[in-house]
């Protein structure tokens, strides 16, 4: 067995899930190292949550093998689940509890004793709903609850789906924090999003799915390097033609012009000192643009 | 194979209603017992039998002559419908909401995403159902115990037979659960297999009715669950006692099977 295949905590071999006629996912091949943070990037219905259950052995693969660490699914389902910490999409409790009653009940079913620390509610301001019914709770107080179940247990690795869904920008910029601090432990985090500005802000490595395949598995800087930007530029005076290496223009209305770039920024910002530019920003790129590298990527392989 | 923390989540969901259906059923046996001994309705109810058209005679002389002692009357009790719908809506709407209904709102998946085991889920929902039966079928065994010793017709022969039936009536309800544990496994919604397992089990009632009076459909009585379930034969006889008890726990059994065989490839939406 090869260190890459010991270190890692989640592999997977050429799983598809069908549903009947439907693909879920197919053919996932993938390994994830400990010790990473890895973003699981993807528009709604590409087929994240299906892998994530996938992986927690709640979805059955049509075909090929999961191995979590380092044990095959489904064989030992209940240690992989001790050692696992998840926070589902739609996260959901028992509406009759409190939610103390029901961080006592997921100690309880994971027999471990009820949690005494209180640090990670403190963390994320639960402490004042802690005896509020769940029913009672804001969405974001009902996340702020369903992460601390994932964690509270110190878990190997967490798995979390869309996890900052429902989070006000405080509470995520200390949720990525906390992370971040997870990850020092060594523990390992892969967690679903389709932002893509928090993937690239939190993650080590990044798979990309869209339409049930995994189109990319890349080091965040590669992401980076590949990413393709949108430039909005406003000229004082419209220019006759206006071209901008490395850059495809897009659309212009008058004086305004809106490019797709890839490439170094330096390069395209000396490039623009050099024009007569009133103002220019770079629109935050939504998932079709990062997925058009990748796309045009499969297409010529 | 038992989660006890699971149980404890199950009796919070439904503490409530069960302890209030226990008390109920207590009451009522109670109440039918101080009743018939209150009133002594036999003569008027011979002469009204009497003048029913033959079929319904046969029918009612069946189920409601032996009803005309005490021990009828506690019979009588244990088969009246009223008990009959409090046992089997715990039968019924617990599984379907357990698996079917949990799966459908998302809790299912964050349950099973913790250290628990398909096997061990399933028996302790079946545990905890038959459970919640037997504490209701013991709230009305208590009720008519009170009712008799209030009256003075307490014997040691009576308190036996109420036993067999209480045991019989568990079993039945058990069957229920087990049914509607498998149908619950094959649909997405907890009312949609709510309702068909209900609805399973009003068919399997009005059929065992329709079967008595009317004798071409005299041979479904041999596939109705409650054929085997007669508590005032078992009152007066007791040979069909443990027939009773193997058929049911045999079809128990078989349901159990393959509700187990199903939820294990089931996938959890």
């Amino acid at each position: 067995m090869g260190s890459d295949q010991k270190n890692a905590i989640i592999s997977l071999d050429s799983v598809t899930k069908r549903y009947g006629q439907t693909v879920g996912v197919a053919d996932l091949t993938f390994t994830l190292q400990r010790g990473i943070i890895f973003g699981f990037l993807g528009p709604n219905g590409a087929g994240k949550t299906t892998t994530i259950r996938l992986i927690l052995d709640l979805l059955r693969p049509s075909s090929g093998h999961i191995v979590i660490l380092g044990f095959p699914l489904p064989d030992v389902t209940t240690t992989i689940r001790q050692r696992c910490g998840y926070l589902a999409g739609d996260f959901s409790a028992y509406s009759h509890m409190t939610a103390a009653e029901y961080l006592h009940f997921i100690a309880a079913m994971r027999r471990r004793p009820a949690p005494s620390d209180l640090s990670l509610v403190e963390r994320f301001h639960l402490n004042d709903s802690l005896n509020r019914k769940i029913r009672h709770l804001s969405h974001g107080n009902l996340q702020k609850l369903g992460i601390i179940q994932a964690f509270f247990h110190k878990p190997e690795l967490v798995i979390l789906d869309e996890p900052t869904s429902g989070l006000d920008p405080l509470v995520k910029a200390e949720f990525y924090d906390f992370l971040f601090e997870y990850q020092r432990e060594g523990k390992t985090v892969f967690f679903s999003s389709h932002d893509l500005a928090e993937v690239e802000r939190i993650s080590n490595r990044v798979g990309i799915i869209r339409d049930g395949r995994l189109v990319a598995l890349e080091n965040i800087e590669d992401l980076k390097k590949n990413r393709i930007r949108r430039l909005r530029i406003l000229l004082r005076s419209p220019l006759d033609s206006l071209s901008i290496p490395q850059a495809t223009l897009l659309r212009q209305k008058g004086r305004e012009y809106e490019y797709q770039f890839q490439g170094e920024v330096s390069r395209l910002l000396e490039i623009l000192s050099g024009l007569p530019i009133e103002d220019f920003d770079f629109p935050e790129p939504n998932l079709e643009d990062i997925f058009m590298v990748y796309y045009g990527k499969n297409r010529h392989d | 194979m038992i989660k006890r923390s699971y149980l404890s989540l199950l009796w919070s969901q439904y503490r409530g209603t069960s302890i209030i259906l226990t008390l109920l059923i207590a009451l009522f046996q109670l109440l039918i017992i101080w009743i018939f001994n209150s009133l002594n309705a036999t003569p008027f109810l011979e002469t009204v039998f009497n003048q029913l058209p033959l079929q319904l005679r046969l029918l009612f002389e069946q189920e409601f002559m032996p009803a005309l002692s005490v021990a009828g009357a506690v019979a009588f009790g244990f088969n009246h419908p009223l008990v009959l719908i409090a046992i089997s809506i715990v039968a019924v709407v617990i599984p379907s909401r357990q698996i079917a209904g949990e799966s459908e709102n998302g809790r299912l998946e964050m349950l099973l995403s913790l250290p628990i085991k398909r096997k061990e889920l399933t028996f302790s929902l079946l545990i905890f159902t038959s459970g919640i039966s037997l504490m209701i079928i013991t709230g009305g065994m208590v009720g008519s115990m009170t009712g008799l010793l209030i009256t003075g017709n307490f014997n040691l022969s009576l308190l036996c037979n109420l036993l067999e039936i209480c045991i019989n009536l568990w079993l039945v309800f058990l069957l229920i659960g087990s049914y509607s544990i498998l149908i619950s496994v094959f649909s997405q919604e907890g009312s949609r297999a709510g309702l068909l397992s209900g609805g399973l089990t009003l068919i399997f009632y009005l059929f065992y009715f329709l079967s008595s009076v009317w004798p071409p459909l005299e041979f479904t009585r041999y596939f109705n669950i409650f054929y085997y379930y007669q508590p005032q034969r078992l009152m007066f006889d007791k040979i069909e006692f443990l027939d009773n008890i193997f058929v049911l726990l045999i079809t128990a059994a078989i349901c159990i099977l393959a509700f187990l065989v199903r939820f294990e490839k089931r996938d959890i939406p």
